[in-house]
């Protein structure tokens, strides 16, 4: 259970941080916007255990064979993402901040993702329960984690380990969702004042 | 950290830019840590995988075989996503905060529904798949009600949530105005929920080909199957084959369902721009009343033509053995190959 909990934040932190890393890393070339579009179709496109197939012809099984997988998988969702919101914001602080004279990266970082911060890394709040419950996934491919486990319990037909596996994972995710919650509507709700009352938007897509 | 703090502390909408990069950080540890655990044996594998993406099959049979697993795969994320999309608004409503207060005066049985919902909601769907599949043995429905499930007690969630955050005042000048209870709750909560409605339903259907695909990872059918045996058999150009067809389809889903989105003033998905609703009541019914005949002609399909060849067993048509094959029976024209 500990690996899931590793595993997962592991993933969700390069899905989350990798996508406007590398937006930022690209911006100064024309074409670079497209090939990530197109690295990011890819990995929403494969599903995770197959990533880790991937990875398994480089890489030695195990938690962060795991993690890397799940994140790749996650990036492609959250770079659309990202992609598309900073598209909406408007480009009147970046073109301000150009004129001004700073680079191309600057103005993208301090123009447009500063608004969008908030509801993005409150997304990716979401985004790390989501991967949580994917972490099965990755684990019944060979990875570790109580995946790994239930399948095992699954194929052996140990139905009693079954259900006190499917108990532990499903209390497990309920957790996990409720802390993302908290992370979320705290995030959303402005300045970060312990016990602040929640107002944030329940979209949760 | 002290300028981001008092940015922070002045308004809702100011947040340090940097925050957004500071996730990035858990890439230092990793690359100290990867060359550990490569082993560097599989970089030809590698090499040869990226180059096969230029020249995928174009044999007849392997296009058959993804188009028709890519038909399987499509069916199980459209029947899964209806499905669920139905279950979540029926199940949404009935565990409304809301809708409860103004029917019965009482908040308490909501609060019960919701629980309960948690259960299906916390295990995923693959899961559920793989349950159904030791219970009821491999049948078209099991894919179906392995989405439905997980994703049905989410839509739930989601939909409960929205009404409950939905501001009341319309809802109460209604009530107190002698309307009952129904019809208030429709007009004064309905128009407001739809465009939030349609956006996420829009994003659950990609969301639906995704599980999909992974479901057929797992055995339950579709192109996700022949993705995982063409791989770990390293028949890389007939892999690319299936991945160009999926890529295809699901580029062209989104590019449909962003334009629908925009269409219908659809508020996007982090909800920075306002919401409106929408005009255009009636292509929504058309839209509506196109995808009805849609999902029964799917429904039909995977129910009425019955599998040609079972694996295992040797083919009807041409007795030959299919078992463990990633080819399908030639001459079969079940879009279930495996069912």
């Amino acid at each position: 259970m500990g690996n899931t909990v590793v595993m997962t934040l592991l993933a969700a932190a390069l899905a989350v941080g990798l996508a406007p890393l590398l937006l930022l890393l690209v911006q100064p070339w024309p074409g670079g916007r497209w090939a990530l579009q197109a690295l990011w179709a890819l990995g929403r496109l494969w599903p995770p255990p197959l990533i880790a197939l991937l990875l398994l012809f480089l890489l030695q099984p195990g938690i962060i064979t795991g993690a890397l997988a799940l994140g790749l998988h996650n990036l492609g969702v959250l770079g659309r993402l990202l992609l598309e919101t900073s598209e909406h914001v408007g480009d009147g602080a970046e073109q301000a901040l150009l004129g001004a004279g700073s680079g191309p990266r600057l103005a993208l970082l301090y123009g447009r993702f500063s608004g969008l911060a908030r509801p993005y890394l409150a997304y990716g709040a979401y985004r790390a329960d989501v991967i949580l419950r994917e972490s099965v996934v990755v684990g019944l491919v060979g990875a570790t984690g109580l995946g790994s486990q239930l399948l095992e319990a699954l194929s052996a037909f140990a139905f009693d380990e079954l259900l006190a596996l499917l108990l532990a994972y499903a209390l497990l995710t309920l957790v996990g969702e409720d802390l993302s919650d908290r992370l979320r509507r705290r995030l959303l709700a402005g300045a970060p004042r312990p016990g602040s009352p929640g107002v944030g938007t329940p979209d949760r897509g | 950290m002290s300028p981001a703090q008092a940015a922070a502390a002045n308004g809702p909408q100011v947040a340090a830019p940097l925050w957004v990069l500071l996730p990035a950080l858990v890439l230092l540890p990793l690359l100290l840590v990867l060359p550990g655990i490569s082993h560097g044996g599989g970089w030809e594998l590698v090499g040869q995988f990226a180059s096969a993406a230029l020249q995928p099959s174009l044999d007849p049979l392997v296009l058959r075989s993804v188009l028709s697993g890519l038909g399987v795969t499509m069916g199980i994320a459209l029947l899964g996503w209806a499905g669920s999309v139905v279950l979540g608004v029926v199940l949404g409503v009935a565990s409304s905060r809301v809708v409860w207060q103004t029917v019965t005066g009482s908040t308490a049985l909501a609060g019960w529904i919701r629980r309960l919902l948690a259960l299906p909601r916390s295990i995923h769907e693959l899961l559920w798949g793989l349950l159904l599949l030791q219970l009821v043995g491999l049948q078209p429905a099991v894919a179906v009600v392995a989405i439905i499930l997980p994703f049905g007690a989410l839509v739930a969630r989601v939909i409960s949530d929205l009404l409950d955050a939905l501001p009341t005042r319309s809802l109460e000048a209604l009530r107190c105005a002698g309307a009952p209870a129904g019809p208030a709750l429709l007009t004064a909560l309905g128009p407001p929920l739809l465009p939030q409605l349609i956006s996420y339903s829009g994003y659950r259907l990609e969301c639906a080909l995704r599980s999909a695909t992974l479901l057929g990872v797992f055995g339950l059918g579709g192109l996700g199957t022949e993705l995982k045996l063409t791989l770990q058999s390293l028949a890389f150009r007939e892999l690319w084959t299936g991945l160009w067809a999926l890529l295809i389809t699901m580029l062209l889903l989104e590019m449909l369902l962003g334009r629908l989105r925009q269409r219908w003033a659809m508020p996007g998905r982090l909800a920075l721009g306002q919401t409106r609703v929408g005009g255009s009541g009636r292509e929504l019914l058309w839209a509506g009343a196109a995808l009805l005949p849609l999902l029964g002609a799917v429904a039909w399909a995977s129910g009425w033509i019955r599998p040609a060849c079972c694996a295992g067993s040797p083919c009807r048509r041409c007795q030959r053995p299919t078992g463990g094959r990633w080819r399908p029976c030639p001459g079969e024209r079940s879009w279930a190959t495996r069912w």
